[in-house]
Parts: C-alpha cells; structure tokens; sequence
C-alpha cells in the first residue's frame, strides 16, 4: 500500500502584517439585486410587480413616482439564506413533511421568478419542497415539483433528485421495472449525492422483493463508497439491519442496528431499529 | 540594520533632509550652528508620506524625529512619545525593515506612561517582525503577552501558534491552537487554524486528537475553503490509524474521504468562490482596513488551497488506494458486505492499479467470511485468471476453506480444498494444513474411508509434519468408526505409547475403555473408566462422559445400584445435550425396570425445575407422563404435559411439542378401564375429547395462533387414529393442509399431513409440506419424513436417481430417527428402478431380517426379493422367487395387497417352472380369498387361467377347491 502524502499546512510566507489591519473581519449580509448595469437595488427599496422590480420614488415637494426595472436585468442576488430552509431541512429528516412544507412553500415563491441566478434560493427550496412532498401521498404534487424541476435545467444534481422522485412514484405504484430503468441512469449519471439515495431505494425496492442479498448490496453502497453522505447513512444502516435480518446473518443485523442507534440517536430511523430490534 | 533610506518627496523636502546629513557627518559641534528643522515640521511630511500610502519615505524621518524626542525636544501639542514610536515601528514594519520595527516596537513597551493599546500594538509589531526574520521561539512570548488584548487576541494566538510549529515547539503550538479555537469565532479562519492543529497532532501522534479535530470540521464544512488539505489529513490519519492497528477510527477517516473527481471539482468550485471575493474586494475603490485584511487572508487560504488541490492532482491511483483502504478496514471490522462491494468495484474499474492482486484476495476472504460460497467460487476463478502465479491463491483458498468450516458447510470445504489440490498442488506452503483439513472434513461428513485415504497419504507425504500426531489419530478414529475396532485399537495404543503427553490422549484412553465395553468386557472397561478418573483432573470436559460409561459398565456387571449413583455423577458434570439425554433416558430404563417410578418422577421433575428452557424440559414431561399413565394417574399426567405445550404451542421450530401431543393423544384416546366387578364403561365421545384437547392446548392468545390451532386437529386425529378410525383421522389432516401454510406448521405435522396426502393421492401437494421440512427445519428430528416423502414422489415419477439420493439423505443427513425402515425400502425398491438388483436386493434382505420392523415392510421386502430372482430367471433364482412369494401369501395375510401380487407372480413363477397343475392351483388358492377381488391382479390371475388350463395335458383337472385332490380324468376308450 503506497503512504499517503504529507500536507503542509501555513507558511509565514502568507502573513503579511500590518498592525492597523489586524482586526477580524466583520460580515453583514444585504438584501439586494444587482443588475446588468451595475446597479444595486436594496430589496427594501423595491416589489416584485409583475416582470419587472418596482420602486416608489418619493419627490421632494411631495408625492411619487413608480421605477420600475425589467426581472430580466437582474443578474445576481444577494440575500441571506432563508433561515425556513435549515428548518424546514430538519423538519425533512425528521419525517414532519407537512410541517416542512408549510416553512419552503413561500421561499419556493419568493425566488420563483429567478430559479437560476446566482445567488438564487430557489433550487434548494425546490428540493426541499420535493423531498417534504414525498414524504405524503400527494402523488400529483411530487410528479409536478419534480417535473418542475427537471425543467428548471439546473444542473445534473437537480434533475437527478427529480428523477430520483420520478422513480419513488414508479416504485410507490408498483411500476418496479420502470422505476428500476429510471434508477438505472440515475447510478450512472448522477452526482454523487444523487447516485446514493438511488442505492437506498434500490435497495428498499430488492427488500420488498425479499431478495436479501441484492438488498444488502445496495444499501451498503452507502457506507462503502458514500461515506461522506452522513445524511442518508441513517436509512442505509437500518435497511443493512433488515437485509442481513432477512439474509439469516443476525449478528450483523444487531450490530448495524446499535450503530444505527449509537451513531445517529435521534434519527426516526434509530427508533425503528430500537423497536424492530429491541435494543 | 541598514539604515533607512531618506525617502524622495517635494523640492521643499529635500533640501531638509541633505542640511541633516550634512550635520550629521559635521559632528555634535555643529549642531548648535545649524537650525534643524521643526519637528512639526518634519511631522507634517510624515503625514504627508503615510497618507500618500509611501510608509517607505516616512520612516527616515520618523527616526529623527524619534532621536530628538529621545534626547529631549519638546513635541507639538497632541504628539507625545508613545504615538510617534508606534507609528515609527509601523512604518518600518510595513517597509519590512523588521530589525529597526522590532527595535521602536521594545522602545514603545518601555515607556512607563504606555497604555494598552499601543502596548499590544507594539507587541504584535514586534512580535511579527521576530517571526519574519525567524526569531521564531523570541517572537512566541511576545504574541503570548499580547493575546491580553481583546482586540489583537485571536492574531496574537494564531501567530504565536504559527511561530512555535516553526520553532519545533509542538506541544505550545497545540496549546495555543487549542486556546484559539476555544474563544474564536468559527469563521473560515477558525476552520484554516483547526486544519493546522489537526496537522499538528498528527506530526506529534496524537492521533484522538486528529481526529476529534478532523470529526469537528467535518461538521463545519461550509467554512473549510481547503477541502483537498482536510482529505489529505483524513488520509494521512487512517494510514496512521491503520498501521497502529485501529482499524475502526482509520475506516472513519477514509470514509470521509471524496472520490478524486469530487474532490477535485468541491475544492475547484472553493477556489473559484475565493477567487470571486477577492475580485470583488480589489474592485472596490477604496477598500477598508477591514476589507484589506479580508484581502490578505482569503489570499493566503487560496494559496494553501491550490497547493493542497495540487497534490490531489499529482497522486497517481487516488481512487483506488482509496478503495483499497476502505475496503481493508471493513473488512478487519467484519463489514465483509462493504468490503467486497469494494474490492469488486477496484477490480472492475482500476485495471492498472498496483492494489488488485490484494484486492482479489481480500474479496475472496471477504466472500467467504460471508458465506457466500457460490461467489467465492467465482472469484476464484477470476483470480486465478487475472494472477496465474499469484502467491496468495492458495492462501485464499485455504482461508476460504476454513471460513467454510466455520460455517459448518463441510462440503463447500471440501470443494475449495480440491480447487487449491487441483490448481496448485501440493507445491504450497499451505498444502500440509489442507490436507489434514480435507481429512477432517471427511470426517464430519461422516466419509471415513476417504478420511483415513487422506490421513494415511498425509502421514507419508509428511512424516514429520505438524499435524502429524492428529493425524494418527485421526486414522484411528477413522478406523473405529468404519467398524475396524480392533485395527483402531491398535493404532489407539500407538498413539499413547508416542504420545505420551499428546492432545488426545484423555480421549484415547476413553476410547479404549469404550472399546472393552463394546467387547462386553465391562470389568475392563470400568477398571479403566476408574482409571481415567484417577489420572485426569476434576475440571476435565469428557469427565461426564466417562462417568457415564463406567455406569454403564457398572450396569452391564448387574451392579444396577452403583450404576444409577454413576449415571448421577455424570450428571452434575457438563455433557452434551446426546450424552445427557442419554444418560437422562438410562436412568429412567433402569427407575423403571427396578419399579422405582417415583425416583424417575422425581428426576426429571428435578431436571425440569432446574433447566425450565432446555429442549429436554419436553422429555420430561414425556417420561413423567408415560411414568403417571402407567400407574394409572391420567389426570397428573396431562396437567403436566399440557403445562408443557402451552409454554410452546405457539412456536413451530419446537418440533418436540409434537411428542407430548401424541402422548395426550394416547392419555385421552385409550379406551377407559373397567373397574372389577363393574362392566366396562362406553368410550367418551370423540367430541368430547376434542374439546378437551382444544381447552388443554388453545388457552388464552394460543386460541388464535395458527400453529397452535393446526397442533389441536394434530392431536385430535392421533385421537382417531388410536381408535382406528382411519377416515376422522385424514379428515383431520387435511383440514390442517387445507387450512394452514405450511410454513405455520412444525415439522412433526408436516410430516404427518404429507404422508396423508401422498396417500390419498396427492403427491403436489404432498410435496410442499415435505420441501418445508427440509428448508425451513432441516436439523428437526422429523427432517427425514421430508426426505423420504420426497424420495416416495421420486419413486412415483420413475425418476430412480432423485429418489435414491433423497432416502440417501433421509439416513444420511437426518438421521432417519422415525423413518429409518421406509428409507431402506425406498433406497431398495430405487435400486431396482435403476437395474441396481444386487444393492437392491442386499438392502431388501436387511429389511426383512430385522425384526423390529416385521409387517408390511417385510411383506413388501419378500415380495421384491421375489420380483429380482424372478427377473434372473435361472431355475435357482426361479425356485428362490417361488419361496419368497408363498413366504408373503402364507405368513404375511395381513397385507392383502401383497398377498394378492405374491399369489400371481406365484402363478406365473410356477407357469415359468413348467409346473402348470400348481400354476392353476395357486390360482384358484388365490380366488378363494374373496376380499381380494378388489385388486388388479385377481383378474390378471383369471385371465391366466385359461392359458393354463389350455397347457393341460387332456383329461387332466385342477378342481376349483385347492383342498380337493387331484383328478385325472382318462379318456374313455374309443
């Protein structure tokens, strides 16, 4: 086995020194529209009318004017993340897709007119939208959030997600073949990020089946080549339990429920396996 | 120190500075002839330099100025000392001149009147101005003074940090590293200073340290501008973890490791993040003092970032050794799964990589480890096609072998042995251990004469090899289990006389006592079970053993009472869950003979009371029953047997439940005894008792279980059939079919409802409740109703080998504890179906000479001992056929459907033998017997007796009554 490299980290060739710089550096976000002009638009300032910003402009004698700039002059924006996200993030893992909907559906809203500029909120209010869309019965409104935004041309990470969600429909309608076609290219095309939540319904897919061996195989994916993917590690271990349950292997099916319940305690997924496997 | 250089400016500057030099050069004495210039003056054209931003051009002039005002010459209002040092010290900092800054900076800290601000100022200048001239260990105790600052504290600490890891003061860097991390902000900065401290610890060991460090970032790492320098350390980390043997914390490490591409790409899109918000801080006009610094430190992570980007970039393989270590460290964690999934993915994808020979010896072993044998063959297979001459295939093999044996696959073993003997021979290191390996597989599989082939190549390929001594022994143990005792027992006796002190020597010794017992020489044997007791310790495990065989030698010596007290000694001491049975069951044969029931009882009360979960508890209740029943106490006897159900009636793997039901069975269904003098009672009524049965059984949530409810109807058609009544008994049993899958059915029951529908005809059916037994409960002791019902359907569909392996397996593989006689009939008549007559026929006699199973099985034995001689045709074999047919019509008239098929082939042997007078009189033999009538052959039988009859010599007549003599009727004379 080849040794790993050793990394040099600092060197006082990047300390430059000025005494009256020395004070950290203080940040404070703005909320703002940048346009193609250069001008900076304060979103205090301005509403979102239809196309177009709008800004009232109080005359000095009295009354005002409406300014208003085109939506397709905007070219950056600069706002702070939605704090609804991270909670609404965490509402998601918790299962509470309901609760997190209600906190996204109006990010989804505000920075619908601009879902792919930089600085836009929108594609991760979309997904979280999609992903708290599938945790209810509601198969019309996942076909059409996901549709939504495969068409959005985001990128491969979103129009992987939507496929994923596609797929979750296939399989929730018994559809196994087609969602297996649609996993399929997902595994081969896919960011990382999206390849391994295909594993994980490949393998509740092979599960359902009871075919063991191939359900095993694909939730250890996870741990084995998407290590760095803490989020999704949860449902691997307690599918792994399961599989190696059903495979006959119960020592390995306890032992990846403890480190279910001992590395991710508070998960849904560490009170299943509590229950499932008493511990 | 060179000295400052006066710096350029206006005309009217520099007329000054050239008067100063000149003065300078006069001496001392002069100065009083010439003016000097004001001193605000000369701070004027300070200000002038610094707020140009020419820091260069002032710091000449700030020397003389700080020179005068040393020596004593007032400042203008507003100037005083401390301030003119500071900004002297600045601007020779700022124009790296960093000897003459660290100089005014010490100047500045001796001023008594210094406040704290300038104070900590000066210290950072200083402090800073040592650490880049690499005055790195002066420099950490002036940044430690000055983290008294609250303003310069997270720089001072973050420097002095920096400056005691260049001046190799590792311990001080961590500690202060550690201190910063503990109060800052956690900004990007926070994140950069606890990537160095992970470093450090790695450089000083501290591995726990690392990765607490690195474990922290991870959680943070949105802030982590270099994302390739955190991986390079996780790297670094695991091999560290690894090579220290803590496989658990490595795994962790690399598995928080990216993949090259993604890496590459997260710490490009960093970079470019960076690089943006510098643009966007250079383009501003006129950039704060904060916005400034902001400028020099993304710089400086950018730098680290793209340096760190770059060795991600230069390391050929990264991937694969990725995939290498991965897998390695689940493997050592017993994440086999991963590890494989692993390894197959480096094999597939990495063709080049130097890690694939390992990577297909860690797959093999990672297969095996998990079971997956078919897949072990496979990727054997392939790597001995990738890697003919790799030194580590016959190592795979033997550990795939070992992995197997653990896993009590012996065949499997057995079939990665002969993969290793078939593609390396014996030219490996490993071949010694394999080959005892494969003997001692042999012997599990209960194949001792391959075993002792094995052993007996072995001990002369090795002679002197390392398993020499288990080998001899095990060609003893070969020897006595394949019926050689005496050979076994001289080669028992060369062991001990080898090996003294050998592993097997209690055993040897136990075997040879056995062996005087199996001679019938129980003086011997229990002179040396005596013995054995005497020599080996208290604690011995086969100590139990022997205390049963010496009981036994006691018993077979009449000794019954020693016998009983030794039988009890063996069972205070561990014994296997046989030898305790075994034991258990003596006791109670001997309780009995003596009459002694209540010591029985009390026994396996006793047994019972202290071992409430052994699988014996059943017995128990068995014996205790039978015990009651036989002393007339029915209602004690089910009370205790049906407590004992309910604690099991509900779990089908308790496949002994269905012993104590048919012990119900037998209690309930008996008919009831007279009393004396008093006429026999009416038997209870079968409803009656079945709702008895159903109020024993099925109490409280048992009512609405399956297997409870299908062990009800079991015990109530055992209820019909111990009165006979054939027709409620398969009616029973096919409700069960019908009503339960099979798989909420114990084996016991299985058994039972299969062999009723094979009976009634139905061998599909049949077939699905046999193929449970032998998947679901294949180590029942009813596995063999499953074999030998499957071997029946063999038979039934003429396919002779599928029949003959599974009442092979039937003996083999089960045990055939129930159906030991049907599976000998059925390897038999399989034999036959192949043309197998002589196997046949040796098995056929074994079933008729064992009286124990005298019935139908030996009706149908003679019967078929028949059929082969007759098939042989000689006149012998015709005559020997004659008698073993007349032997089935005369003394087996209990069986009609033998009877019925011996009296034609009786007939027809005697149209064979030419002697048609008896032909015909067997025949008619034969039809006197009018309740065979229903059989085919009684009308094959009439057909045939006209063709006889023709054959007559004329006048001759066979009367119909086979008592009537014989009469021959001559023709009358023409």
């Amino acid at each position: 086995m080849p040794s790993s490299p050793t990394l040099v980290l600092r060197h006082w060739s990047f300390v430059i020194s000025a005494a009256a710089t020395l004070a950290l550096p203080t940040f404070a976000h703005a909320q703002r529209y940048q346009l193609r002009d250069g001008t900076i638009l304060q979103a205090a300032d301005v509403t979102l009318g239809s196309g177009a910003l709008v800004q009232q402009v109080a005359l000095p004698g009295g009354g005002s004017f409406e300014r208003r700039f085109q939506l397709a002059d905007v070219i950056r924006l600069d706002f702070p993340e939605p704090e609804a996200l991270d909670e609404a993030r965490r509402l998601v893992i918790a299962g509470k897709g309901a609760e997190a909907l209600a906190l996204v559906e109006p990010v989804v809203r505000q920075f619908a007119p601009f879902p792919r500029l930089p600085g836009s909120h929108w594609p991760r209010a979309a997904q979280l939208r999609l992903e708290a869309l599938l945790l209810g019965t509601d198969n019309a409104a996942i076909s059409s959030a996901a549709r939504e935004l495969m068409q959005s041309g985001l990128g491969p990470e979103i129009t992987g997600v939507a496929k994923l969600a596609l797929a979750q429909l296939d399989a929730r309608a018994g559809r196994e073949s087609l969602a297996n076609v649609m996993l399929e290219e997902i595994v081969r095309e896919a960011p990382p990020a999206i390849q391994a939540r295909a594993w994980l319904l490949r393998g509740e897919l092979a599960a359902a089946r009871a075919s063991h061996a191939e359900a095993l195989e694909s939730f250890l994916r996870i741990p084995a080549f998407f290590g760095t993917i803490d989020e999704l590690m949860p449902a691997a271990l307690l599918g792994a339990a399961r599989a190696y349950r059903g495979f006959g292997d119960n020592g390995r099916a306890e032992r990846s429920a403890l480190e279910l319940i001992d590395t991710y305690p508070d998960t849904l997924q560490a009170a299943t396996a509590r229950r499932e496997f008493q511990l | 120190m060179p000295s400052p250089r006066r710096p350029s400016g206006s005309s009217r500057h520099i007329r000054l500075p050239v008067a100063l030099v000149a003065m300078a050069m006069a001496g001392a004495s002069l100065s009083a002839q010439i003016p000097q210039i004001p001193i605000p003056n000369l701070l004027a054209e300070v200000e002038q330099h610094l707020s140009a931003r020419n820091p260069g051009n002032a710091v000449g002039i700030l020397d003389e100025v700080v020179k005068r005002a040393q020596a004593g010459e007032a400042l203008p209002p507003g100037v005083n000392l401390e301030r003119l040092l500071l900004t002297a010290a600045n601007a020779n900092f700022q124009t790296q001149q960093y000897p003459r800054a660290a100089e005014l900076a010490q100047a500045l800290e001796r001023v008594p009147s210094v406040g704290s601000g300038a104070l900590n100022e000066a210290r950072m200048i200083r402090g800073l101005s040592l650490a880049l001239q690499q005055q790195y260990a002066e420099a950490i105790p002036v940044f430690r003074a000055a983290e008294d600052s609250p303003t310069f504290r997270d720089k001072a600490m973050l420097y002095g940090a920096m400056s005691a890891n260049q001046a190799g003061q590792i311990p001080v860097a961590i500690e202060t590293y550690n201190r910063l991390l503990a109060t800052s902000a956690r900004d990007r900065d926070w994140a950069d200073a606890a990537l160095s401290l992970v470093d450090l610890h790695l450089r000083a060991g501290n591995t726990a340290d690392a990765r607490r460090g690195l474990a922290l970032l991870r959680g943070q790492l949105d802030l982590v501008d270099n994302i390739a320098g955190l991986n390079l350390l996780s790297l670094q980390l695991g091999d560290v973890l690894m090579r220290g043997g803590d496989n658990a914390g490595a795994l962790a490490a690399f598995r928080n490791i990216s993949s090259r591409d993604v890496l590459i790409a997260e710490q490009r899109a960093r970079i470019a993040g960076m690089e943006r918000a510098l643009e966007r801080l250079r383009a501003l006009p006129r950039p704060s003092a904060t916005e400034a610094d902001s400028i020099r430190r993304i710089n400086a992570r950018l730098e680290q970032a793209k340096a760190s980007l770059a060795q991600v970039e230069q390391i050929s393989g990264f991937d694969a050794t990725l995939r290498y270590r991965l897998a390695f460290t689940f493997q050592e964690r017993g994440g086999v799964w991963e590890a494989a999934l692993l390894y197959e993915d480096l094999i597939a994808n990495f063709p080049e990589s130097t890690e694939r020979e390992n990577a297909f010896f860690g797959l093999i072993r990672a297969y095996a480890d998990a079971g997956r044998f078919d897949r072990v063959r496979d990727s054997v297979e392939r790597f001995t096609r990738a890697f003919p001459n790799s030194k580590f295939g016959p190592q795979a093999l033997y550990l795939a072998a070992l992995a197997a044996g653990q896993r009590n696959d012996i065949q499997g073993q057995l079939t990665f042995l002969g993969l290793a003997s078939e593609r390396f021979g014996g030219a490996t290191e490993l071949a010694e251990a394999m080959s005892l390996m494969r003997a001692n597989a042999f012997f599990t599989l209960t194949r001792f004469a391959e075993a002792k082939e094995v052993v007996v190549a072995y001990m002369r390929d090795f002679p002197q090899g390392q398993f020499i001594e288990e080998a001899r022994y095990l060609a003893a143990m070969a020897d006595l289990a394949e019926g050689r005792a005496s050979e076994s027992e001289r080669q028992i006796r060369d062991y001990l006389r080898d090996f003294p002190e050998g592993r097997f020597v209690a055993d040897a010794r136990y075997r040879l006592a056995a062996a005087a017992y199996a001679k019938g020489d129980f003086k011997l044997c229990l002179e040396l079970s005596d013995k054995w007791l005497a020599d080996f310790p208290q604690e011995h495990p086969q100590r139990g053993e022997i205390h049963s065989l010496r009981a036994d030698a006691l018993a077979g010596l009449g000794r019954i009472e020693e016998a009983i007290m030794a039988y009890h000694e063996a069972l205070n001491l561990p014994l296997s869950d046989e030898q305790l049975g075994y034991v258990l069951d003596e006791l109670t044969r001997h309780y009995q003979s003596r009459r002694e029931f209540d010591a029985a009882v009390a026994m396996w009360e006793q047994f019972a009371a202290e071992r409430p979960d052994h699988p014996y508890v059943i017995n128990a209740a068995y014996w205790i029953s039978r015990i009651r029943n036989r002393e007339g106490r029915f209602e004690e006897a089910i009370d205790l047997v049906s407590t004992i159900i309910r604690r099991y009636v509900t779990d089908p793997s308790r496949g002994d439940v269905e012993r104590l039901l048919v012990e119900i069975a037998n209690t309930l269904g008996r008919p009831p005894r007279a009393r004396r003098g008093e006429p026999r009672p009416e038997p209870v009524a079968n409803e009656v008792l079945f709702a008895r049965v159903d109020q024993l059984i099925l109490a409280g949530e048992a009512r609405r279980n399956p297997t409870a409810q299908a062990r009800a109807l079991f015990t109530q058609s055992e209820i019909a059939a111990i009165r006979k009544d054939d027709r409620l008994r398969d009616q029973l049993l096919g409700q069960i079919a019908s009503r339960f899958a099979p798989d909420q059915l114990p084996p016991g029951i299985l058994g039972k409802v299969g062999d009723a529908l094979l009976t009634q005809g139905q061998p599909e059916l049949a077939r699905r409740f046999y193929e449970e037994i032998i998947t679901s409960h294949p180590r029942s002791v009813f596995a063999d109703f499953g074999y030998v019902g499957l071997g029946e359907i063999a038979l039934l569909e003429g396919n002779g080998d599928e029949a003959l392996a599974r009442f092979n397996a039937a003996i083999d593989v089960a045990g055939a504890r129930f159906k030991l006689k049907e599976a000998t009939l059925g390897r038999a008549r399989a034999n036959i179906l192949l043309g197998r007559l002589d196997s046949a026929r040796a098995l056929l006699e074994e079933v008729a000479a064992n009286r124990a199973w005298r019935g139908e099985a030996t009706a149908e034995a003679l019967f078929l001992l028949g059929e082969i001689a007759l098939r042989r045709g000689t006149p012998e074999d015709l005559a020997r056929a004659q008698a073993h047919f007349q032997r089935v019509y005369l003394s087996y008239r209990r069986f009609p459907v033998w009877v019925a098929r011996a009296y034609l082939r009786s007939a027809e042997t005697f149209e064979r033998l030419g002697q048609t007078q008896e032909a015909i009189t067997t025949i008619n033999r034969f039809h006197t017997f009018r309740e065979l009538e229903r059989f085919p052959e009684w009308q094959q039988a009439a057909a045939l007796k006209p063709r006889l009859e023709a054959r007559l010599p004329a006048g001759v007549v066979v009367p119909a009554d086979p008592n009537a003599p014989l009469t021959v009727n001559l023709p009358t004379s023409s």
